[in-house]
């Protein structure tokens, strides 16, 4: 006879011992154990159960009452005054371009964002994204570029600076995210008074070259 | 205090051993609740006890006392009727249910009131009060109960309280169901909706989202229910497996479970930690699974639906007979450190003309981050002797596409197998296969 290409489904419907095992009713299991349909990832492509963990985390071995079997468990809703506002933090409207120099057609690629939410000793707080920035494809060569930016708000004065860092070069970097970090820029810690408003600063090109997106991560120490 | 985005605190109370201890969400450890009560311990050792909670506190039976647990301080306290009497029977004892409808806490349970049940005034679980003297008489919003409302008892012994939503509840009896239509104390109706079924004591139900309730009968039967219906048997296909079930001797405590969207169905023998198998309906896919935990001691005896502010918070908690509190963790690989043994038979693989089917070869793919699965052919002369069978050809499959394995088995019922030890995903699966012709299926083996 002629070979024959099946599909051998996952039983989605599930345990049927209601017909006999040779009249199985389709997508139906005549046995099953400690497995589902619908798996933890909310896929329906069958799997195992999900498990059991401690209400106090993995490992955990607190007990109500010693070895002793737990007798009922409820739950009581309270109000409560709400979450507050943590006082150290201040809107910033910020604006970045980044232009790049040294391989033509130079461009300039403004990245902006206004009135972010800046929390004090939350890192990264944000991430920017240039456009796709090419550098040298071949890995050879520098890359150039320069950035500036400008921040404004009506707080008091903070200190923004990046934070990404890597091995080798400590201390506030921005990065290419292409691979392998292949450039490495030094971006100057910035100090500002919001009230004034407006300031610029600029970055140098160690080494290397770049091709994909620069990104460049900041944060708000507080004031 | 925890402070919440929602400007809500969600405190899990639990007991054990009688005592009762609370956790207030992001605690890792119980904390004793401060008896003010009578008795030490404040609830019976010896029983399960039912908590319901109304008016800010969880007010608790277990059928000898009366006791309600108050957050605010942490304290578990004598609950005595500010107004008339907590009901008790001739021999003292109290209520062995209860649940909260429409603002009022009714129980229900006591022993030697099997037929009665008693709902306390509307926003006041301590007034029992059926009869205020304040003419013209009852308002709506007093308390009312089957010696004094005119719906009078329902004629059989109550085993369950099922509140639907604020004009209806469901009353669920020894062999008998009945619908409670609008409030007792304005006019409200009992009817009876079947005398057939009935449901198992306790809290051997539940309610899903979207309004309908599932409950395990008197008869072991599993049905859903809604108002204005008869209820609808859905164990058809897993009858065998629930029908054996002893009520007397198992805990039958049913579960929705929003994460997965489908029903705990978990029976469990309450006089010792003993291997037994729990259900799973998955109402998606209208699918009954069975379940089983490696350890005896993680079978539930109670559950709750923790509904914290945090992801991991929402979750449906259990409480087994080691005295630890578990949820059900769709990111667990074990239960609490003990492996998960999965099986899963594939319905078996026949020809319509009763002849020899043979399995060349089959190949399977499981998502990236599955574990591996040992399947398994088994052989019969039959399906059903196909699935006793022992293993006639095994391998294994890993995370990902797999290489075809060939198999070459021939027989009249193939049956492929999956079993594993942890956590694996299911992709899809092919096999080819041919008959062997009409020649084997005149043959007799």
């Amino acid at each position: 006879m002629d070979k024959e290409e099946r599909i051998i489904a996952f039983p989605f419907k599930g345990i049927d011992v209601s017909r006999g095992i040779f009249d199985q009713r389709e997508g139906t299991s005549p046995f099953a154990v400690n497995v589902r349909g619908y798996g933890p990832d909310g896929r329906l492509r069958g799997g195992t159960r999900p498990g059991l963990t401690p209400l106090f985390g993995a490992g955990s071995t607190e007990q109500v009452e010693g070895f002793h079997l737990i007798q009922s468990l409820s739950v009581i809703v309270t109000a409560s005054q709400g979450a507050t506002f943590s006082s150290n933090f201040i809107t910033v409207n910020l604006d970045i371009h980044y232009s790049e120099t040294d391989h033509p057609p130079a461009r300039d690629s403004p990245i902006t964002s206004n009135h972010i939410a800046w929390y004090e000793n939350t890192k990264p707080t944000r991430r920017f994204t240039t456009e796709p920035v090419v550098g040298v494809p071949d890995g050879g060569g520098t890359g150039r570029g320069t950035a500036s930016w400008k921040f404004s708000t009506d707080g008091t004065n903070v200190t923004l600076v990046s934070t990404f860092e890597s091995a080798g070069f400590p201390g506030p970097y921005a990065h290419s995210d292409a691979g392998p970090i292949q450039t490495q820029m030094k971006l100057n810690t910035l100090f500002f008074n919001p009230v004034t408003s407006g300031l610029s600063g600029s970055w140098t090109v160690i080494s290397g070259s770049f091709i994909g997106n620069l990104f460049w991560n900041f944060y708000y120490p507080g004031p | 205090m925890q402070l919440s985005e929602s400007g809500r605190v969600v405190t899990a109370v639990a007991t054990s051993q009688g005592v009762v201890k609370f956790q207030d969400a992001g605690d890792k450890v119980w904390t004793t609740a401060t008896n003010n009560s009578s008795t030490t311990p404040p609830l019976d050792v010896d029983n399960l006890n039912f908590g319901a909670a109304s008016n800010g506190k969880v007010w608790f039976v277990d059928g000898l006392n009366y006791r309600y647990f108050d957050p605010t301080d942490g304290s578990i306290n004598d609950w005595v009727a500010s107004a008339g009497d907590l009901p008790i029977d001739s021999d003292s004892r109290g209520a062995r249910g209860i649940e909260a409808w429409r603002g009022r806490i009714v129980v229900f349970g006591v022993l030697g009131l099997p037929y009665d049940w008693f709902m306390a005034e509307i926003g006041d679980p301590t007034n029992f009060d059926y009869s205020p003297d304040d003419p013209p008489g009852p308002a709506p919003t007093d308390a009312v109960s089957s010696q004094t409302g005119p719906q009078g008892q329902v004629g059989d012994v109550m085993t369950a309280f099922v509140p639907f939503d604020d004009d209806t509840a469901f009353m669920g009896c020894s062999h008998t169901l009945y619908l409670l239509k609008g409030d007792p104390q304005d006019n409200g109706q009992i009817t009876l909706i079947t005398d057939t079924i009935g449901m198992a004591f306790g809290r051997a139900w539940c309610k899903s989202p979207d309004g309908t309730v599932y409950f395990f009968s008197n008869r072991c039967g599993l049905y859903s229910l809604v108002p204005g219906s008869q209820p609808q048997r859905i164990s058809q296909s897993i009858e065998q497996l629930v029908q054996d079930v002893n009520t007397g001797l198992n805990r039958v405590t049913m579960m929705w479970d929003d994460r997965f969207q489908g029903v705990n169905v978990w029976i469990t023998p309450i006089q010792g930690a003993a291997p037994t198998t729990h259900l799973f309906f998955e109402q998606r896919t209208g699918a009954w699974w069975q379940e089983e935990y490696d350890n005896d001691l993680h079978n539930p005896l109670c559950a709750c639906q923790f509904d914290g502010n945090n992801p991991e918070d929402r979750v449906v908690l259990i409480g087994s007979f080691d005295g630890v509190v578990r949820y059900l963790d769709p990111n667990a690989a074990t239960d609490d450190g003990r492996t998960i043994f999965s099986t899963v038979a594939f319905a078996p693989i026949l020809s319509p003309g009763l002849d020899d089917m043979i399995l060349d070869e089959w190949q399977a793919v499981l998502g990236e981050d599955s574990g591996d699965v040992t399947w398994n052919i088994l052989l019969g002369t039959t399906a059903e002797q196909a699935l006793n069978s022992s293993v006639e050809e095994t391998g294994i499959w890993t995370a990902g596409r797999n290489a075809t394995a060939p198999v070459g088995r021939r027989s009249h019922a193939i049956i492929p197998q999956f079993k594993a030890e942890g956590q694996w995903r299911m992709e899809e699966c092919r096999a080819v296969v041919r008959t062997g012709g009409l020649k084997a299926a005149r043959a007799k083996e």
